[in-house]
């Protein structure tokens, strides 16, 4: 927390502020002649220009690579792309998703398919949270052939938002024949994390 | 049509809001930098950025039609983003802060029994990524803005919703509290530069 422990010694708070905004690039002319004027005279406001400045760029530095490390500096536009076609995708497979309990059979084998209506941008819902509702994106109606044989035995849905340690992925693949029909796999991946530990054990 | 790539935001958010997918490509690919950069100065940690910043922009387009006052739309989502990274990183961003002190602890042991030893680029690096995660989150947010983004005070301000002078203010604590931290670094550098 801030506390005046931190205050620079030697340079008022004024010249503190002028310092700042010369290397935020917002001094104006004349801040900045007045504090060219202070720098030259004034050793303590000099260092401390100088340690600022020093403090920035190995925050930039370090803040960058930080930020690139997580994902290539296109990710976000190549990732983009696919999660739009992920949540019209997703807006659809909610409806799909939603009829999947009416479909299941006492064996555990779904019986029919959903054909749904298009996806409408304001079907989307959240991807972390699935809120399963009937009659969202255009009402579904029933088709009685299928064009591939899918085993669901395996597959043990469950509508419930859990974040802890887990990531939820819903996987929806459309159908070559019927653009409409979107076929859902949800996967769960369990992470674990690696805490330092100090002390004694 | 495609919206032309010089396109005003205005103009991008009412296509979008019209269902023009192309504007909502564009606005997001335009904005999509500083949105990662607010979920990045929330959680504090990059690892779960762009799963976080995935849900920002569905929301937006969930949400783009109760943006009615367009002007505001920066703030509007600011908050979003914020509110995203709130909700899905507070609880690792705890575990994070824990194993950072317990990280930063053993760094200072270490720097402490050898007193001339010289920091790596390496160490710097996690030296100065501590510093900044250890910031308060009002002085974090504004001080990554600034630094990555190279937002003004006043873009800030709007986004954050707060006056000029306090953006003003928190960059200069941010800045003092990091040199507080970072004082060895910025001082012994300086004079080997």
């Amino acid at each position: 927390m801030h506390t005046d422990d931190d205050k620079p010694a030697g340079v008022d708070e004024r010249i503190e502020r002028l310092i700042c905004r010369r290397l935020d690039d917002e001094a104006s002319a004349e801040e900045r002649a007045e504090l060219a004027g202070i720098l030259a005279r004034n050793p303590a406001a000099r260092a401390l220009f100088e340690e600022y400045e020093r403090i920035d760029g190995l925050a930039v530095s370090a803040l960058r690579q930080d930020l690139a490390s997580a994902s290539p500096a296109t990710a976000g536009r190549r990732r983009w792309g696919v999660g739009l076609a992920g949540a019209v995708m997703t807006a659809a497979a909610v409806v799909a998703v939603s009829f999947l309990p009416r479909l299941w059979s006492p064996d555990g084998r779904i019986a029919q398919q959903v054909e749904t209506g298009p996806a409408m941008p304001q079907a989307a819902v959240p991807m972390n949270g699935i809120q399963a509702g009937a009659g969202v994106g255009g009402a579904p109606r029933m088709i009685q052939h299928s064009p591939m044989s899918m085993d669901y035995r395996d597959i043990d849905y469950r509508p419930v938002r859990r974040v802890r340690d887990v990531r939820r992925d819903l996987i929806g693949i459309r159908d070559n024949k019927n653009k409409n029909l979107i076929y859902i796999f949800e996967r769960e991946a369990y992470s674990t994390r690696l805490v330092p530990v100090s002390g004694d054990i | 049509m495609a919206p032309r790539s010089d396109a005003g935001d205005h103009e991008l958010i009412a296509a979008a809001q019209r269902g023009d997918q192309d504007a909502l490509d564009l606005f997001v690919r335009r904005h999509n930098g500083w949105v990662r950069n607010v979920v990045y100065a929330t959680v504090g940690h990059p690892s779960a950025v762009d799963d976080i910043v995935q849900q920002v922009w569905t929301k937006v387009w969930q949400q783009l039609g109760s943006l009615v006052d367009r002007d505001r739309w920066r703030s509007w989502l600011y908050k979003l983003a914020k509110n995203a990274a709130i909700d899905a990183g507070m609880k690792a961003a705890r575990q994070r802060r824990r194993s950072v002190g317990i990280d930063d602890a053993a760094r200072i042991v270490s720097r402490e029994s050898g007193p001339t030893t010289k920091l790596s680029g390496e160490e710097t690096h996690r030296e100065v990524l501590a510093a900044i995660r250890g910031l308060p989150e009002i002085y974090r947010e504004p001080f990554i803005l600034r630094h990555i983004e190279g937002w003004s005070y006043a873009r800030i301000g709007e986004a954050m919703t707060m006056p000029v002078d306090t953006v003003e203010t928190r960059l200069v604590r941010a800045r003092r509290l990091l040199r507080s931290t970072l004082r060895h670094l910025a001082v012994d550098r300086g004079s080997d530069a």
